[in-house]
């Protein structure tokens, strides 16, 4: 191996990678909104509802699919649909956040799922109403149950974005190829790419771990460091 | 259970609704061809292309599409009086891409082909597209006859492909094995390092440039009587008919005042001179 | 129709009076099936405001599922429940052939649980909350009222439970007993009506245990009315105005807590009395 040319491309996939790091943060950001959304409503979903049935059936879809073709779909179908083509970046964040979704609704269903019923039943008893509950009882404390499946997620993502690249979005993969096609180094392209994704999702599941223990610690130390850190007030 | 079976069959339908729209999406033909139009309305044109493709097109230093491709759209586009754009894409899905609006032409080191030309038509040639076949300088190899008993390789959904399958029935020889074929070129070249295929047909100058910078190589031409001469050229939607009649009579004043041939005298070592002046039909 | 109480230490002036009239908790007919399972048969029971009454007998015999029913956190099968003159679970309508029952929608029947607080046997505080966010969440959100007043209010209720100490202490901080006392700081500050206490102190050890019943007596003397399951037969003696013995579902004996307790006149109620003592 030619180590190198290695160290002499890596400047090269700076902005690749910044592109494979953002396309995945804000995929993971705007799946995570709307996964809590679908999530909690297929919560209190009663049973036999369409909406439960249309959630259900986007679940089944997404991951009963392979995400290239899913990365496919939004290619081809996006702009007929809307009329015009969104930027390359966007249509990737579209491809992925439709992906994340699919799972984060089964991540924050199994989340609030997992909250002993105790809760519900406590929180019911002081007339609280389904929406003061799922907000502020069942939320708050599924946050942090969703931590370690967010973190999988994450990094499900930052892999699957890879993908992007038979779009031609230039992420890190598209542009590890392409140097690789130029000079011929194809071995040394791949081992580059490997370690640039290794370091990038070991630094994000750090990030994530340190949400879980250091931001989400209710209960680890008596002080008036309570709800306020996380931005929800009782 | 029924809500599982509702919910399969819900998914089902959403999956078979998304198929009939990718199948529906590429708008039917125009009615009126403002093709050309909307190109000096813009002031530039985009053109398609995979940039993994030396010498046509390829990323150099600074991460920048480069080479014989960009280098002639330049030329264009100049004549023109507006600006050449060139899209990174992914070659598989190429001329989908083109109709769904993602560019205005394809100028990416495209074969003309019989296949290719159902969808789209063709510019006139502008530049050989003859096959050739990579092989170990020291294979012992001399030409199609030795392929016999070979690993032998190819792009895929390249024409190389057929010819490979042409030549074992011509000749009546038989390959080790099926024929193996990959995404791009810089796969198939790792893997006749790797002493995995012996022979590798593909374009002869992208092999010639490969060769040309790594040693203990040899590119030995792949012809016969069985197909045609190909081509290189660029590709069109089949409505917009006005630009590529614009774009062929560039072409030819390209060809007449040789820019052409110092163009492929820069990327590719050398000229081309007897390249046909009509475009490729079937 | 419920004995009145008489303790020596406890004058009765200071208790405000039952009122004349319609009793203040009051269920009829009261059913509930799961399935061809029977849990609750056939229930009738009347409370007066500021009574304490507690619901003794085996396990199974129906009494938690009795008080979860009256909260409709187990919506009967059968039956109504009325609360200072409120049907719960169901509101009366006016159609053009005359007056039929309709069930509560969900946000109706949260606003009639305000009026009813209930303490359980696993406490169920918010985990995610400190002590004093457990008590004050229910006031702010449900009321609406202040933050800052609801904390207020909290810490109050903390001092009366006797865990002014404890406020930012999280659920997984405190011992069973507190947290069984701040769960009855969360009821009292919704300022309800009724508290059901189900089975307050079944997990929690004799010392605990005391601490609960200590804040529960102390709360009774201000005359808060509580119905309460319990298996606490000495707590109970002390404690209740009126108990109500129930065996598979039914009620099988009611009167004033020492005369069931002591004197009970139903063989069944014998029976079981005889087994708990020991």
């Amino acid at each position: 191996m030619d180590f190198p040319f290695m160290v002499q491309t890596l400047p090269r996939l700076v902005a690749p990678l910044g592109l494979t790091i953002g396309v995945s943060l804000v995929s993971l950001l705007l799946a995570t909104i709307l996964g809590v959304v679908l999530g909690l409503l297929r919560v209190i979903c009663p049973v036999n509802n369409p909406l439960g049935w249309l959630i259900d059936g986007y679940v089944e879809l997404v991951r009963g699919t392979p995400i290239i073709i899913q990365i496919y779909a939004v290619h081809f179908l996006l702009p007929p649909l809307l009329g015009s083509k969104l930027p390359l970046f966007w249509e990737g964040v579209c491809a992925l956040t439709l992906n994340s979704v699919g799972y984060q609704i089964e991540i924050v269903r199994a989340a609030v799922q997992s909250i002993p019923q105790g809760q519900w039943e406590a929180a019911r008893s002081i007339g609280m109403t389904n929406r003061i509950i799922l907000c502020r009882i069942l939320l708050p404390q599924a946050a942090r149950q969703m931590i370690p499946p967010l973190t999988n997620e994450l990094s499900n993502l930052v892999k699957a974005s890879s993908v992007l690249s038979v779009v031609a979005l230039f992420e890190l993969h598209k542009a590890g190829s392409s140097i690789a096609s130029s000079s011929f180094k194809f071995v040394e392209m791949l081992a580059l790419q490997a370690i640039l994704y290794f370091a990038l999702i070991q630094t994000l599941s750090w990030g994530t771990g340190y949400l879980e223990h250091h931001v989400f610690r209710y209960g680890r130390k008596p002080s008036s460091f309570g709800t306020e850190a996380w931005g929800i007030r009782a | 259970m029924l809500r599982r079976k509702a919910a399969l069959t819900l998914g089902g339908s959403l999956l078979a609704l998304t198929l009939a729209l990718l199948g529906g999406g590429i708008p039917g033909s125009a009615q009126t061809d403002n093709s050309l139009q909307k190109v000096m309305d813009a002031g530039k044109f985009t053109y398609g292309l995979e940039a993994q493709y030396r010498p046509f097109e390829f990323r150099d230093e600074n991460n920048q599409i480069v080479g014989y491709d960009i280098d002639l759209a330049n030329e264009i586009a100049k004549r023109w009086g507006v600006k050449a754009e060139p899209v990174d894409t992914d070659w598989a899905t190429v001329i989908q891409t083109l109709y769904n609006g993602g560019f205005d032409l394809i100028l990416g080191g495209m074969t003309a082909t019989e296949a290719r030309y159902e969808r789209v038509n063709f510019s006139i040639p502008y530049m050989d597209a003859s096959s050739g076949l990579l092989i170990k300088a020291d294979s012992g190899i001399q030409d199609r006859q030795d392929l016999g008993g070979k690993v032998v390789a190819a792009g895929a959904g390249t024409p190389s492909v057929q010819q490979l399958e042409i030549t074992a029935k011509e000749l009546g020889i038989q390959y080790n094995g099926e024929i193996r074929t990959f995404d791009n070129d810089a796969i198939a070249y790792e893997a006749m390092k790797a002493g995995r295929i012996d022979a590798y047909a593909s374009s002869l100058v992208s092999l010639n440039d490969f060769a040309q910078q790594n040693e203990g190589f040899a590119v030995i031409p792949f012809k016969s009587e069985q197909w045609a001469a190909e081509y290189t050229t660029a590709a069109f939607r089949k409505e917009d008919e006005a630009l590529r009649q614009k774009f062929n009579e560039t072409l030819l004043a390209l060809k007449a005042d040789g820019t052409l041939d110092a163009l492929q005298e820069k990327w590719f070592g050398r000229t081309f001179g007897s390249l046909p002046e009509a475009p490729p039909t079937w | 129709m419920v004995a009145n109480k008489n303790r020596e230490q406890d004058p009765p002036a200071q208790k405000p009076s039952p009122e004349p009239g319609l009793p203040w908790l009051r269920i009829e007919h009261l059913h509930k099936f799961y399935g061809s399972l029977a849990a609750v048969i056939d229930v009738n029971l009347q409370v007066n405001r500021g009574q304490q009454v507690v619901i003794v007998g085996a396990s199974g015999s129906g009494k938690s599922t009795l008080l979860r029913c009256i909260n409709y956190l187990e919506t009967p099968s059968r039956g109504q429940i009325w609360l200072d003159g409120d049907p719960i679970g169901q509101h009366p309508i006016q159609t053009a052939s005359g007056m039929v029952w309709q069930a509560d929608t969900p946000n109706q029947l949260a606003r009639k649980r305000r009026q009813i607080g209930m303490v359980f046997q696993g406490f169920n505080l918010f985990a995610h909350l400190n002590a004093l966010d457990n008590i004050a969440i229910g006031p702010h959100r449900v009321l609406g009222r202040p933050q800052a007043q609801c904390r207020e209010q909290a810490r109050a209720l903390l001092a009366k439970v006797h865990l002014d100490r404890h406020a930012d202490h999280y659920p997984s901080q405190l011992s069973g007993g507190e947290q069984q006392r701040v769960a009855i700081a969360r009821a009292l500050a919704m300022d309800p009506k009724l508290i059901l206490f189900d089975e307050p102190t079944s997990a929690l050890d004799p010392r605990l245990t005391h601490e609960v019943l200590q804040v529960m007596q102390e709360l009774a003397e201000e005359g808060l009315t509580m119905v309460v399951v319990t298996h606490e037969i000495h707590f109970a003696r002390r404690f209740a105005d009126w108990v109500v013995y129930m065996e598979q579902g039914q009620i099988v004996e009611t009167g004033a807590a020492g005369d069931v307790l002591n004197r009970p006149q139903q063989a069944q109620t014998q029976r079981f009395l005889s087994y708990v003592m020991g």
